[in-house]
């Protein structure tokens, strides 16, 4: 029994110590990329082709000014924004009042309300996409961020329904009751004692929307042709497709610092809510 | 009786209300909904037997689409390699998910190991696709790429590929960074599965002796079971006319090499100074009678197993 249990300790640390050996080498594919993204940045063209993996001499922090001026990732940078705040807004509009009324109301055809979203979240992307985009093209509505950020508040709609309607469902029945009884409306039931009861739902559907239109790169691609109204994810693919051409790496990775800094700056933050909401989130799915 | 009526009319006004909230949001909502997400599927599929470049005449050409679909070679290797994609990230993501969650779990490594390590994991899932491909394609490139270096540092220089991973090695260089990407998401789920599994069932199992892998493959494995088959599914559906990473890294590779079936449909479509937009949606619709067949396949055979 003893020499057992010497035997299963003795295992479990060789066990330990290979799965900490695959952990680490995992994670150095993650780490490492970063880094060197990050000090690939500051290199100049030449100490690029020279080395890719040494560390930049001297910081070239013009590289930063090339990305931001010349490459006009200012102007990406605001029409990244603009499309995030823009489609972050709608997105808490119409997920919270769709769901507000899907789990209050009790009319007969609420119920195939929620069939119909939950069907049409599993139609493929990309079914859409083509006759979307003409449809979008003979109405004159491409080339405009605000239909981009409206593409993308209405694609997300059905996943961020299906999950705050569970949590709005799972409120307690005497709060509303207490309104009905003040004469409350349905407005002002869904504003004041709605909203407030589920803002931490509220909150990690903003996250989850923040990088997702952030991070958005096929809707963008496929609608903005004029380069003046690139967000950064395509002003990025942009950028690298045209490096071809006239190499300017430093200013390539600078370009791409400028475009992870603000998503790192939110998931350092967020990610515990962020990783909580995937357990909610896949609990739902699953 | 007054009272009666004002009750009445309290139910009518509530009533009132609700049918107001509805115009206001929720039927604004749907309309833009169907409009830009569900009405296309129509235009796909009634243009889908046209010539149509996306303006002006439609010509109508019964199947002749469909027909000219099966005769392009790169068509059927863009069904190849999706098929290829979804089993290749089966492959990586599945057990590398359970791995990584049982290590931070179970395995009871310190406190800030486990917090550095889910924080990294993680990281890839919230970086864009643009990024996480400019990045690669650099680890990936023939002249001066990261990983021909390292291979080169550790004597492996044999496995160099003459003219580049993603030229050669299309398709498993794609999966191998998709991979890269999911694994945080679903380690993140089966996690919280693990998590969720009763302390006492260890304990008991202690007390009567049991080891840590007898109770690895008695408690854990059983408690999260429901939870992998999420993960085999999910793998499935998110993977299946996926093409961003795809485009990024190999934009359909050498001759279809890296092609997959929403690439396909994208060039044809969209990315291209002449579009076959009819022909473009009948790959689309072929495609999704594809994809929707395989994970119903899948769903059946990963529920079956439950019984």
């Amino acid at each position: 029994m003893r020499k057992n249990k010497i035997k299963e300790a003795l295992s479990l640390k060789i066990g330990r110590g290979i799965i900490r050996i695959l952990l680490l080498a995992w994670t150095s594919t993650i780490v490492f990329p970063v880094i060197w993204a990050f000090y690939t940045s500051f290199k100049t063209n030449k100490e690029f082709f020279a080395n890719v993996w040494a560390l930049p001499e001297k910081l070239q922090v013009e590289n930063y000014a090339y990305a931001w001026n010349i490459a006009q990732f200012s102007n990406y940078f605001l029409n990244s924004l603009f499309v995030v705040v823009l489609s972050v807004s709608l997105t808490l509009l119409i997920t919270s009042t769709t769901s507000y009324a899907l789990a209050r109301f009790r009319f007969r055809w609420i119920k195939t309300l929620e069939r119909f979203y939950l069907l049409v979240w599993a139609i493929p992307g990309v079914l859409v996409l083509v006759p979307q985009y003409f449809m979008f093209l003979n109405m004159h509505l491409t080339d405009k961020l605000w239909v981009v950020a409206v593409l993308i508040a209405l694609h997300a709609l059905p996943s961020n329904i299906i999950m705050q309607t569970g949590f709005m469902r799972s409120m307690d029945e005497a709060l509303f009751e207490a309104a009905d009884i003040d004469g409350a409306t349905e407005f002002q039931k869904y504003y004041y004692v709605m909203v407030p009861c589920v803002k931490s739902a509220l909150f990690l559907t903003a996250l989850t929307s923040i990088l997702g239109s952030w991070n958005d790169f096929i809707t963008t691609l496929t609608y903005i042709k004029d380069e003046a109204k690139y967000t950064v994810s395509v002003g990025l693919s942009y950028l690298q497709s045209a490096s071809t051409y006239s190499v300017e790496y430093g200013g390539l990775f600078a370009g791409l610092v400028i475009a992870m800094i603000p998503i790192l700056i939110v998931y350092a933050i967020f990610q515990k809510p962020l990783q909580e909401g995937i357990r909610i989130d896949g609990g739902v799915k699953g | 009786m007054e009272r009666k009526t004002s009750k009445l009319s309290r139910i009518l006004t509530r009533e009132r209300s609700k049918i107001l909230f509805l115009i206001t949001f929720v039927i604004p909502t749907l309309v833009a909904y169907i409009f830009c997400y569900v009405s296309p599927i129509f235009q796909s599929i009634y243009s889908s037997f046209f010539d149509w470049s996306g303006f002006g005449s439609m010509d109508f050409v019964g199947w002749e689409n469909f027909v000219d679909l099966f005769k392009d070679p790169v068509f059927f290797k863009a069904i190849k390699n999706d098929l290829f994609y979804v089993i290749g990230k089966e492959i990586l993501i599945v057990p590398l998910s359970i791995i990584f969650a049982l290590a931070l779990t179970r395995l009871r490594l310190t406190k800030a190991e486990t917090s550095i390590y889910r924080f990294l994991l993680y990281l890839p899932n919230v970086l864009a696709v643009t990024i996480i491909g400019i990045v690669w394609a650099f680890i990936y490139d023939p002249y001066n790429g990261i990983l021909n270096g390292l291979l080169k540092m550790i004597g492996l220089e044999s496995l160099i590929p003459a003219n580049g991973w993603l030229v050669e090695h299309t398709m498993p260089s794609i999966i191998f960074v998709a991979s890269w990407c999911g694994i945080g998401y679903f380690m993140i789920i089966l996690i919280s599965a693990i998590n969720s599994v009763p302390k006492d069932l260890y304990e008991a199992a202690d007390i009567d002796g049991a080891g840590q892998w007898q109770q690895l493959w008695s408690i854990t494995m059983p408690a999260i079971w429901d939870k992998v088959k999420y993960v085999v599914v999910n793998v499935v559906i998110g993977t299946l006319g996926n093409y961003s990473l795809a485009m990024i890294l190999a934009n359909g590779g050498v001759d279809g090499s890296g092609m997959v079936m929403g690439l396909y449909v994208y060039q044809y479509g969209i990315d291209s100074q002449a579009p076959r937009v009819g022909y473009a949606n009948a790959a689309a619709i072929v495609l999704m009678i594809i994809s929707s067949t395989i994970i119903l396949i899948v769903n059946k055979v990963m529920n079956k197993e439950e019984d």
